[in-house]
C-alpha cells in the first residue's frame, strides 16, 4: 500500500504547471457544473475533455516511470504504479460522479465514461510510436461512429467500456514497455515536458520530425545574417506545422460531430489561438538558452539590440502562424458551409492576435517549467482582457469595427507593447538563459 | 604598450546568501594560455559567463580590449570565441547546418577552416547534433568558436567529455592553432594532467579569489616532495614552516612545497639544517595539496 501511495504521489507531481492548470480547469468544470444548469453534451463535454488532459499528464508521468528498468523485471514496481495510475484515475472519475448522476438515465455508463476515456487519452503520449499514438486513442471516437449504423447508444457506452478493460489487461502485460529512454537528463526532461505541453509530442519525437525538416530547410538556414528566428524556434513551428496540428484536430473534430456541434467552432477556433500563442512563447522561452553561444556579438547596453532581434524574430514567426491559422479557418468554414458569423470571428480572432503580440514579451521573462504566482497572474491577466474584448466585441459586433474603437484599441495594444517591451529590455540576459 | 585583454578589478557576485566571487581581480594578457582550476562550485563558470557578459555581476570592473561589454567595437566581438559548458542546443539540426547557421552571426567566419577542423577532428558533416556523443558535441562547439579564427578563446570545460585518448590528442592541437593564431586562451577544466601540457599560466580560482596565479614552467621548478633525514623523527621547525603535508617518522621528515618561495628549492635545500631530497610533484598533486589546504 504505501508502494501504491509513493506511486500516485510521483504520478501527480510529474510537471507542477500542467497540474495547476488542471486544477484550476477542474474547478472550472465544478463551478460550471454546480452553477449552471447545462445540458447533457455541454456538461458531457467539459469534463470529458478534463478528463483528456488529465489522462495525457498521467500517460506522461507514467512514461517517466516506465523508463526505468525495474519496469520490466520487477512486478511490485510496475503494479504499484499502474494500480496507482488507476486508482487517481478512479477518485477523479468519483469526484465528477455527482455531476454525470443526473444523465445516468439516459445510460449508467456515463458515470464512467470519464475513467474509460482518460485511459485512452493517456496513450496519445504512451503510445510508442505515432501510430499507437494516434490508433489507441481514436478508439472510443471510432466507437462513437458505430451509433451512426444503427447500433444503440448503450451498446457503444458499452462497447468503449470492454474496451477499456482490454485496455488496462494490456498495460498489466507490459506491451508497452519503453527502456531505450531509459537515460533521460534533467534537461532532456524540462524540454520534454514544454515540448509536450506545447505540442502533445515529446522532445525525442519533435526532435526527429524537426530533423527531417530541418534537412528538407537547410538551405535557408544562411538566409540571413545573424537571423535568430532558427535559434528561437524550432522549425516545426517556423514552418507552422504547429498551426497546421491544430487546424487538423479542428478538421478531425469537426468530421465526426454533427451539425449542432460544428457550431462550436467560432468558441473552439478563439480557445485554440490563444494557446497556439502561448505554445510558440514556450517554445521559444526554452530554447532562448542556444543563443549564449552568440549574443556577444550584438552590440547595444543590456543587450538590446541582441533583446530586439528576439522579438522581431518571435513577432514575425507568431504572425506568420496566425495568418496560415486565421486563413486556413475560413477557408474551412467556407468549404463546409459551417453556418457562423464571420464578421465577429475575424474580429476576435484579430483582437487575440493583437492582444497576444502586446502582451507576449512579459510571458518571455517568466519561466515556464515551474508554476508561479506571477505566471498565474499574468496568464490571468492576458486571459481576463481577451475575455473581457471578446465578449464586448460579440454583443457590439457593429460598433467594434467602427474606426474610433479600432484606433483607440490599437493604441492600447501598441501602449501594453511598449509596457512590456520594455520589461523585456529591462530583464537581465542571466534570467532571460536560466528557465529555472 | 598595454598587452592586457582582459581586466577584471573587484569583481563581486552573489547568488542569493552565496558570495561566489569576492572583490575578484584578474588580469589575462595577449597570447596568455590560462588554466583557470577550482573546485566544483568554486565559481568558474560564474566568472567565465560573467566575463562573457552573460551573467550580471553586482560589483567590479570588467573590460576587455580596454573596453567595458557596453563599449566594445564590433569588431572585438566578433573576434571572441566562446564555448560554454552547457552545450545543449540545436539538436534538430545537421552538423554543416549548425556551423553554416552559426557562423552566420560572424562575419569573420572561415569556411574552408571550419570544413579543415571538421575532418581534422572527424565530425561528419551530415550527423545531426543530437546524435553527436557528448565529445564530439563538445568538439563541434570548438570548431565553431575556432572557426572566426578568434583573438580572445574562451572555453569552459571543454574536454571534460572526452576520452583520455582523443582529449590529450584534441587538446594539443587545438592549443598548437590557438599559438599559430596568436589567441588568448582561457580554459576552465578538473583534468589538470592535460592542462601542464598546454597552458603557460595556471590560475587557481578559490573562496571567490584567484588565489594563486603562476606560470606553470615557474610554478613546476617551485614545487617538489622533500624528504627530510635525520637520526629521529623530525618536528616542524620555524625553517620548514612554509612546507605543507608534515609527516615525522623515524629517519627525519617528508613533506610538500606546494607554495613558490622567495628562494629557488636549490636554494632552499642548500640552506637547510638537514639533508634534503627533492623530488618534483605533478601539477595534479599540487593542486590537489592547495585545493585541500582551502578545504
Amino acid at each position: 500500500m504505501r508502494a501504491i501511495k509513493t506511486s500516485i504521489w510521483y504520478l501527480l507531481i510529474y510537471n507542477k504547471l500542467f497540474l495547476g492548470v488542471l486544477s484550476v480547469f477542474a474547478l472550472f468544470t465544478m463551478a460550471v457544473n454546480i452553477l449552471g444548469q447545462k445540458t447533457f453534451f455541454e456538461a458531457m463535454g467539459l469534463i470529458l475533455q478534463l478528463f483528456i488532459f488529465l489522462g495525457v499528464y498521467l500517460g506522461g508521468s507514467l512514461i517517466k516511470l516506465k523508463r526505468n528498468y525495474l519496469w520490466k523485471i520487477n512486478n511490485n514496481y510496475k503494479n504499484s504504479i499502474l494500480h496507482g495510475y488507476f486508482i487517481i484515475l478512479f477518485l477523479a472519475n468519483l469526484c465528477f460522479a455527482p455531476f454525470l448522476w443526473k444523465f445516468s438515465t439516459i445510460s449508467p455508463l456515463i458515470i464512467i465514461m470519464p475513467f474509460c476515456i482518460s485511459a485512452f487519452a493517456a496513450h496519445l503520449v504512451l503510445g510508442k510510436n505515432v501510430l499507437y499514438k494516434i490508433i489507441i486513442p481514436a478508439i472510443p471516437i471510432l466507437l462513437f461512429q458505430a451509433s451512426k449504423l444503427g447500433v444503440g447508444f448503450n451498446s457503444v457506452l458499452l462497447l468503449i467500456v470492454v474496451a477499456s478493460i482490454v485496455l488496462a489487461m494490456l498495460m498489466y502485460k507490459n506491451i508497452f514497455y519503453q527502456y531505450s529512454e531509459h537515460k533521460t537528463t534533467a534537461e532532456q526532461q524540462k524540454a520534454n515536458s514544454v515540448a509536450f505541453m506545447t505540442t502533445g509530442l515529446n522532445h525525442k519525437h519533435l526532435n526527429k520530425i524537426n530533423g527531417v525538416i530541418g534537412v528538407l530547410v537547410s538551405k535557408w538556414i544562411m538566409y540571413g545574417k545573424r537571423n535568430l528566428d532558427w535559434a528561437v524556434l524550432m522549425p516545426y513551428s517556423r514552418l507552422t506545422f504547429m498551426t497546421l496540428f491544430y487546424v487538423l484536430f479542428i478538421l478531425f473534430f469537426l468530421s465526426i460531430t454533427d451539425d449542432n456541434i460544428q457550431k462550436m467552432i467560432g468558441t473552439m477556433t478563439i480557445l485554440i489561438l490563444p494557446n497556439l500563442f502561448l505554445g510558440l512563447v514556450m517554445e521559444s522561452r526554452n530554447l532562448l538558452k542556444q543563443i549564449k553561444f552568440f549574443s556577444h556579438v550584438f552590440i547595444g547596453e543590456n543587450h538590446k539590440q541582441l533583446k530586439n532581434r528576439i522579438l522581431l524574430a518571435m513577432d514575425k514567426n507568431m504572425l506568420i502562424n496566425a495568418i496560415v491559422y486565421v486563413g486556413l479557418i475560413l477557408l474551412m468554414i467556407k468549404l463546409l458551409g459551417i453556418n457562423i458569423s464571420l464578421d465577429t470571428l475575424i474580429t476576435s480572432m484579430l483582437v487575440i492576435i493583437f492582444v497576444s503580440l502586446a502582451i507576449y514579451p512579459v510571458f518571455m521573462c517568466l519561466s515556464w517549467i515551474n508554476i508561479s504566482v506571477i505566471l498565474i497572474l499574468a496568464l490571468f491577466v492576458y486571459a481576463a482582457i481577451l475575455y473581457k474584448t471578446i465578449t464586448w466585441v460579440s454583443k457590439n459586433p457593429e460598433l467594434a469595427t467602427t474606426i474610433p474603437f479600432v484606433s483607440g484599441f490599437i493604441i492600447c495594444c501598441f501602449l501594453l507593447r511598449s509596457i512590456t517591451q520594455y520589461v523585456f529590455w529591462q530583464r537581465s540576459m542571466e534570467s532571460l538563459l536560466s528557465n529555472k | 604598450m598595454n598587452n592586457s585583454v582582459i581586466s577584471i578589478k573587484n569583481m563581486n557576485k552573489s547568488y542569493k546568501d552565496k558570495h561566489v566571487l569576492k572583490d575578484l581581480n584578474w588580469e589575462i594578457e595577449k597570447g596568455d594560455i590560462v588554466a583557470l582550476l577550482g573546485k566544483n562550485g568554486a565559481g568558474k563558470s560564474t566568472l567565465i559567463e560573467s566575463i562573457m557578459n552573460l551573467r550580471n555581476y553586482q560589483s567590479g570592473e570588467l573590460t576587455i580590449w580596454g573596453h567595458q561589454w557596453k563599449d566594445l567595437p564590433q569588431d572585438n566581438r566578433d573576434k571572441i570565441g566562446f564555448v560554454a559548458q552547457d552545450i545543449a542546443g540545436f539538436e534538430w539540426m545537421q552538423v554543416h547546418q549548425f556551423l553554416n547557421y552559426l557562423g552566420s552571426f560572424f562575419p569573420n567566419w572561415d569556411k574552408d577552416y571550419c570544413d579543415e577542423l571538421r575532418s581534422r577532428w572527424g565530425i561528419d558533416e551530415k550527423q545531426k547534433v543530437g546524435d553527436l556523443s557528448g565529445g564530439q558535441t563538445q568538439i563541434l562547439h570548438v570548431i565553431q568558436a575556432m572557426s572566426i579564427r578568434p583573438e580572445l578563446l574562451i572555453l569552459d570545460e571543454p574536454v571534460a567529455h572526452l576520452d583520455p585518448n582523443m582529449r590529450r590528442q584534441f587538446i594539443s592541437e587545438l592549443i598548437e592553432l590557438c599559438c599559430e593564431n596568436e589567441t588568448t586562451v582561457i580554459f576552465s577544466s578538473h583534468i589538470i594532467s592535460d592542462l601542464e601540457r598546454v597552458a603557460n599560466k595556471v590560475v587557481l580560482l578559490m573562496d571567490g579569489k584567484i588565489q594563486m596565479n603562476y606560470d606553470i614552467e615557474e610554478l613546476k621548478s617551485n614545487i617538489a616532495h622533500l624528504k627530510i633525514s635525520s637520526d629521529k623523527p623530525l618536528q616542524q621547525s620555524e625553517y620548514y614552516k612554509q612546507l605543507r603535508n608534515w609527516h615525522a617518522y623515524a629517519g627525519g621528515a617528508t613533506a610538500k612545497l606546494v607554495f613558490p618561495m622567495q628562494q629557488s628549492i636549490e636554494e632552499f635545500v642548500n640552506n637547510a639544517p638537514h639533508t634534503i631530497e627533492a623530488t618534483p610533484i605533478s601539477l595534479e598533486d599540487w593542486y590537489l595539496e592547495v585545493s585541500h589546504e582551502s578545504h
